[in-house]
């Protein structure tokens, strides 16, 4: 059940505090009454420097963080449903998988998490390791992987369910320009494919030349919103420029 | 460099500790018998030697058996004990040490360990032989271990051989006890029937009573009466009257029942008058 | 339930990658075929002493089993960031709970097969005979003992954040509970509050005592019956469930950071 303009992502003045460890430290404020949504079938970039509160607002999408105040849903349903995730892939920044577990184990474990028909479960789970170029490997156990091998694994889970909205942490993150290379393709082959992709980034010339629409997040507030294009007219500059501009710092010439 | 000298003082140090060991004399610290459970456990030994021993009198009442959390505790010895000396009859305190259950808790638990006192039978005894054998490992000195299983190898068991064997075992390691004798002698009176060496060694430790017990405050009376009414059994067997009545004026000095045993000096002086 | 299968399996595979349970079984077996090997006063029918060191260590390597594995489940999946795939899945906090549950459970069930199907055959190998209704009462208790302490060291764990404090605790609390539990009621008996207290916890405490048959089993005393049996596998499968609860209601409160 979408929003309107088919809002796939939805956020209403998200709060989220962080009580504070000590015993008379401050609480911290993560978030500060964010607003955003994303729309069906767009690439959305969500940026900002470490600390800005972009990883916080997926943890609360993604369910790992109770929201303090506001609200938001994945199409439609609460994300403290569970349900709420059966349409997403997410892959995290850092990959990390059962390592007892061999490639193809743990892609039937997530798939029967997703509920996939055991028929259609084994073709899945073919047709994403051809496309991380895990075949080879996939009866091999995950802790004899390399770190890009296990990059590719996170990549195939976060895929397995053939999802409508894909979030992805830093999906460049520690990656070489080939596997960078890939992981663009992947996200340009899921747009044409009417697929919703939000990911957060520091690859700002990535993002320009991805993303349909960007936000940046900066002390837990939204200083920025829209179309990359729109954004570029407007400032005159490119999304780096802006991104130093927006969050104070200077851009070097 | 370093790895040579390394090397040699790991030669230096071996080598003295070879010249050196001779030297001390270790052998008071050594246990006498030799058991490598012994040597590794030093003086804590007993204490275990003493917990398997309670063991092997739990195993004899098949399980129930009083925790340290009781309230009553077993006193005077175990029915183990009891029976090898041939004392009748149950000791009706130990038979109430569960007490009724004070909530419904502590009695639906009785539905899972034994509660009922009973004592093993029909050569389930051999049960309790393990713990008494490790029992005399660890505490080759604990006299009360061989006795207990000599008597239940040689009278339920039909084992006198080992019984024999694990008696003289503990004979070596007790040469002065006159417990250990007594046992024996029955070994030898009832099981393999040869009553001049089992009355050989009756009269051994009633020499070692004597000379132990005798002199003591409170001397081990029991096991004196004991030694003396198989003596006075094997007499009467034997017929043999010289002998009989200075055995039955020592067992009358010392019994409980004097006016039982007087009856038998009587008789044995008017069968001597004849 | 889906959900919760899949992840028990995942808990099983783990449980046989691991080392663990093997390393325990050969060394139960090796001590105990050691010992079985010895004779007494030239006497091979004594058993007894084989069974209880044989159980004792079929006890001893089952909560070394259930512990050590349930306690790294979910702060090793936090430590290792396997849980944040897994909770992005259409996965609740209350079937990751139940789903380690079942799973060491499952895991430990079907170690104690192994380990009990060895112990019946040392023992028939002397006794010649195989009471199956004792046995199974055994092995069931025995089951049902390691659910409630999987269900303490799931609760422990979702509060203790390193898994080895959170094992050597709750070893310390079931070996307590094992051999004193059943006697706090004795030691309730002195006088003023600190009785009243000690019968509170009495009674609060799970009875884990209850679900060792041990010296039935050695000591040929015949099975439980079978309405006591019931009500000892009722109330451990409430105390598991409300342990269960209880790290549930802990666990979906946890912020969980990436």
């Amino acid at each position: 059940m979408l929003g309107p303009l088919n809002t796939v992502v939805e956020i209403n003045d998200l709060r989220v505090v962080f009580p504070s460890r000590e015993l008379r430290g401050e609480a911290k404020l993560a978030v500060d009454g964010l607003n955003l949504q994303v729309r069906a079938g767009e690439v959305f970039g969500f940026l900002g420097p470490n600390g800005a509160g972009k990883t916080t607002t997926m943890n609360v999408l993604l369910g790992f963080v109770n929201a303090s105040s506001g609200s938001a849903s994945i199409f439609g349903v609460d994300v403290r449903q569970p349900i709420a995730r059966q349409r997403i892939g997410y892959l995290p920044e850092l990959t990390y998988y059962y390592k007892f577990l061999n490639t193809e184990e743990l892609l039937r474990f997530y798939s029967r998490i997703f509920r996939i028909p055991p028929a259609e479960r084994e073709k899945r789970i073919d047709a994403v390791l051809k496309l991380v170029e895990l075949e080879s490997a996939r009866k091999r156990l995950i802790k004899t992987y390399s770190k890009g091998m296990q990059q590719r694994v996170g990549l195939a889970q976060a895929l397995i369910n053939n999802p409508d909205l894909l979030i992805l942490d830093e999906p460049t993150s520690g990656l070489d320009p080939l596997g960078r290379m890939k992981v663009r393709e992947i996200i340009q082959r899921l747009k044409e494919q009417g697929k919703t992709v939000f990911f957060s980034s520091h690859e700002l010339g990535e993002v320009e030349t991805v993303c349909d629409r960007v936000a940046i997040l900066h002390q837990g507030k939204l200083r920025v919103e829209g179309r990359v294009d729109d954004l570029i007219q407007q400032y005159q500059c490119n999304l780096e420029h802006i991104f130093l501009k927006v969050v104070g710092g200077q851009p070097q010439f | 460099m370093i790895r040579l000298v390394l090397l040699l003082v790991f030669v230096c140090c071996f080598s003295l500790a070879t010249v050196l060991q001779p030297h001390f004399d270790l052998g008071h610290r050594q246990d006498k018998s030799g058991s490598v459970l012994a040597a590794l456990m030093g003086d804590s030994r007993r204490m275990f030697a003493n917990q398997f021993f309670a063991k092997a009198d739990a195993y004899f009442h098949k399980g129930f058996y009083p925790t340290i959390f009781d309230n009553a505790k077993k006193e005077g010895p175990s029915h183990l004990s009891e029976e090898a000396h041939e004392a009748p009859g149950h000791d009706e305190h130990e038979e109430g040490f569960l007490g009724p259950p004070h909530d419904w808790i502590e009695r639906f638990g009785r539905n899972f360990f034994p509660t009922v006192h009973t004592h093993l039978q029909g050569g389930n005894q051999r049960e309790i032989l393990p713990w008494l054998q490790l029992s005399a490992d660890l505490d080759p000195n604990r006299i009360e271990t061989y006795v207990v299983a000599a008597y239940w190898l040689r009278t339920q068991l039909n084992k006198p051989k080992e019984a024999e064997a694990f008696l003289r075992q503990g004979l070596r390691a007790n040469p002065d006890s006159y417990e250990i004798l007594l046992e024996l002698g029955r070994v030898y009176y009832y099981n393999n029937k040869n009553p001049s060496v089992a009355r050989n060694i009756w009269e051994i430790a009633l020499q070692k009573w004597r000379k132990q017990d005798e002199s003591k405050g409170k001397p081990d009376v029991r096991i004196y009466e004991e030694i003396l009414g198989e003596m006075v059994r094997d007499d009467q067997q034997t017929g043999d009257l010289q002998k009989l009545l200075p055995d039955l004026e020592a067992l009358k000095l010392v019994s409980p029942n004097k006016e039982s045993v007087q009856k038998y000096i009587d008789d044995a002086k008017a069968k001597m008058a004849h | 339930m889906n959900n919760v299968m899949a992840l028990s399996g995942v808990v099983i595979i783990e449980m046989y990658r691991r080392k663990d349970f093997y390393v325990l079984f050969v060394m139960t077996a090796l001590i105990t075929l050691i010992l079985g090997s010895m004779r007494f006063f030239d006497d091979d029918m004594i058993v007894r002493y084989l069974k209880e060191v044989c159980l004792l260590l079929i006890w001893i390597s089952s909560l070394v089993i259930a512990i050590s594995t349930t306690a790294r489940q979910i702060p090793a999946e936090r430590e290792s960031r396997t849980i944040f795939p897994l909770l992005a899945k259409p996965v609740s906090r209350a079937q990751l709970i139940a789903g380690k549950f079942f799973g060491c459970w499952l895991a430990c069930g079907l170690a104690l097969i192994v380990f009990y199907l060895f112990f019946g055959v040392i023992t028939a190998s002397r006794e010649h005979a195989w009471p199956m209704a004792s046995y199974f009462q055994a092995i069931s208790m025995h089951w049902i003992a390691l659910g409630i302490v999987i269900a303490l060291v799931l609760f422990g764990s979702v509060v203790f954040t390193a898994p080895s404090s959170n094992a050597t605790i709750c070893f310390i609390i079931v070996i307590g509970l094992m051999f004193v539990g059943g006697h706090l009621n004795k030691m309730a008996l002195v006088p003023g509050m600190s009785g009243k207290i000690i019968y509170a916890i009495y009674y609060m405490i799970p009875h884990l005592e209850w679900y060792d048959l041990r010296d039935r089993i050695i000591h040929d005393w015949g099975r439980v019956p079978w309405g006591a049996w019931a009500g000892a596998i009722l109330y451990g499968i409430l105390y598991s469930g409300f342990l269960l609860g209880a790290a549930w209601a802990v666990f979906r409160r946890k912020t969980l950071t990436v």
